[in-house]
């Protein structure tokens, strides 16, 4: 269970981005969170991964108050939310499959069983045959997808997509948007950041509408209304 | 499970290695210049205060003996001189020893060679010639020598004509090591900075790659092990070639030093390679601690993510 008490977030003393945040999401929970550029959406996930810390309030992971988090913990914090941008954020000197093992590594796996996890990664994203190429010799679908499977190294409990299909042509799109899917039925909590009216209207899932740092709506089976 | 972290950051340091080589290239293009840079500052130092050195080893100082002292008296004087601090050698040149020098000296002169034949007796006196540890010994035995006993029976000593020239030398070899340590530091230090800096330049064009790691949790050893193992290579890689590079060189001039110091006989390659041992060593450990330096500060600054 994450939950915002309160938050609030302002930067260099006056710009308010995020006001009074009150929100819960549960495990396993697939929900969407749209609203205009720069209304707060990014800035929601940043306080989640303790990239940024909130100005007043209470961010709470299962119990876990990360707002206190301590400098060490955050890499933990991070490898249990992963997230997922529309930049991709892969390493460009490793291989699609190297930049999926550098997560196996950073997480402690070795041996044979994480090399069957990252053939298994590699299955559920379809691109076994893309394995030794790197994130250069990808489009823009293929390296969003080794994100994915390397967001999938860590088992992590929250999923974030920031954007995850803003570079993306339409069938790219679809098959992300199923891939996140198929993770939220693994269990993975999915946290979809977008503006996309078509997506958020396509998915019929929970949707929070953040209008200038505030929550305008938090419907359960909703319509991209902005 | 600690052989199998490290393993993984030393792959990824070798890996990063090749794969940025372009960047490894530079880094250690600048590493083997700064190298050499320094190693050849050094070999001037060694070579100018070897030329000194042997300079100084040529000065001797004669003490002429009146021609009554009898060949008893002389030896009782050098024995007496050679047991004083700073006595490197001392050399006895006989009463007839020093007539057959005086000859050949100034065998071109007929007219003086003719007037010592018309003597009866042998008009030159015995001579002793010292030889001190160091120039500034002279002085305080021409002082004891002025002083002694058998100071009556001195004639005279060449110590003043030589005083000047030791000055000079002390003054010149004092100046000479100045001015290299100088310059040396000098050059030291720029090496050390553009050292210092080429390496905060290759961290910071991968400063995306380290705020992606640090994004994905990857803990702080992961991130900057890999970074300073990297640095490392470039380190001992380009010493490696800066010593292959400077001995190269000095191979290279080794025929044409023999012209160029014909008037000192040291090989000057061979004194310059057994004495720039220590400052090679001396150099990787100051090169390791500002490689270290540079690479923890450089990826701290890019990894605050």
């Amino acid at each position: 269970m994450i939950e915002f008490k309160n938050i609030s977030k302002v930067y260099n003393g006056s710009v308010n981005v995020l006001k009074d945040i009150n929100l819960s999401i549960a495990n396993g929970e697939y929900i969407c969170i749209i609203g205009r550029s720069g209304s707060g959406k990014t800035t929601l996930a940043k306080l989640m991964t303790a990239e940024e810390k909130p100005t007043s309030g209470v961010i709470t992971i299962d119990d876990w108050d990360i707002t206190k988090i301590k400098k060490k913990d955050i890499p933990s914090l991070r490898r249990q939310i992963a997230v997922i941008f529309q930049d991709f954020r892969l390493l460009p000197k490793k291989t699609a499959k190297e930049n999926i093992s550098f997560a196996c590594e950073i997480s402690g796996d070795f041996g044979s069983k994480m090399s069957a996890k990252i053939d298994q990664l590699l299955q559920v994203v379809g691109l076994r045959d893309k394995a030794n190429n790197y994130p250069f010799e990808l489009s823009g679908g293929e390296q969003q997808r080794v994100a994915i499977a390397r967001a999938l190294a860590f088992n992590p409990s929250i999923l974030i997509a920031d954007e995850p299909t803003g570079n993306l042509d339409s069938i790219n799109t679809e098959g992300i948007l199923t891939l996140l899917q198929d993770i939220n039925n693994m269990g993975t909590t999915v946290i979809l950041i977008t503006h996309d009216r078509e997506i958020v209207n396509s998915l019929n899932k929970r949707i929070v509408t953040i209008e200038d740092g505030r929550i305008a709506s938090d419907k359960s089976k909703g319509k991209y209304l902005i | 499970m600690f052989f199998v972290t490290f393993a993984r950051l030393l792959k990824y340091a070798i890996q990063g290695f090749f794969r940025n080589f372009w960047l490894s290239f530079v880094c250690i293009t600048t590493m083997v210049l700064a190298f050499v840079l320094v190693n050849v500052l050094g070999g001037i130092g060694i070579v100018s205060n070897d030329v000194v050195d042997s300079v100084k080893n040529k000065i001797d100082v004669s003490i002429y003996i009146k021609n009554n002292a009898t060949e008893d008296q002389i030896f009782a004087i050098k024995n007496e001189i050679s047991g004083l601090r700073g006595v490197k050698s001392i050399t006895y040149i006989s009463k007839k020893e020093a007539l057959e020098n005086f000859k050949k000296r100034h065998d071109s002169n007929s007219l003086l060679l003719n007037s010592l034949n018309e003597l009866d007796t042998n008009p030159i006196g015995a001579t002793l010639i010292i030889k001190a540890d160091s120039t500034d010994d002279y002085s305080y035995i021409l002082g004891y020598v002025s002083k002694f006993q058998y100071s009556s029976l001195i004639e005279d000593t060449n110590y003043t004509d030589n005083k000047v020239i030791i000055s000079k030398m002390n003054s010149f070899n004092v100046t000479i090591s100045k001015g290299i340590l100088l310059v040396g530091l000098f050059f030291g230090f720029i090496s050390a900075i553009t050292v210092l800096n080429t390496l905060r330049i290759t961290i910071y064009s991968r400063r995306r790659e380290i705020e992606i790691m640090r994004f994905l949790g990857a803990s702080w050893s992961f991130i900057k092990v890999p970074f300073i193992l990297e640095a490392i290579f470039y380190l001992i890689i380009g010493w490696v070639l800066s010593i292959v590079l400077y001995y190269s060189i000095l191979l290279f001039i080794a025929p044409y030093s023999s012209i160029f110091f014909s008037f000192y006989q040291s090989d000057i390659v061979k004194l310059i390679m057994s004495n720039s041992i220590g400052t090679i060593i001396v150099e990787l450990i100051i090169g390791f601690v500002i490689t270290i330096f540079a690479s923890i500060i450089s990826i701290r600054k890019y990894a605050k993510v």
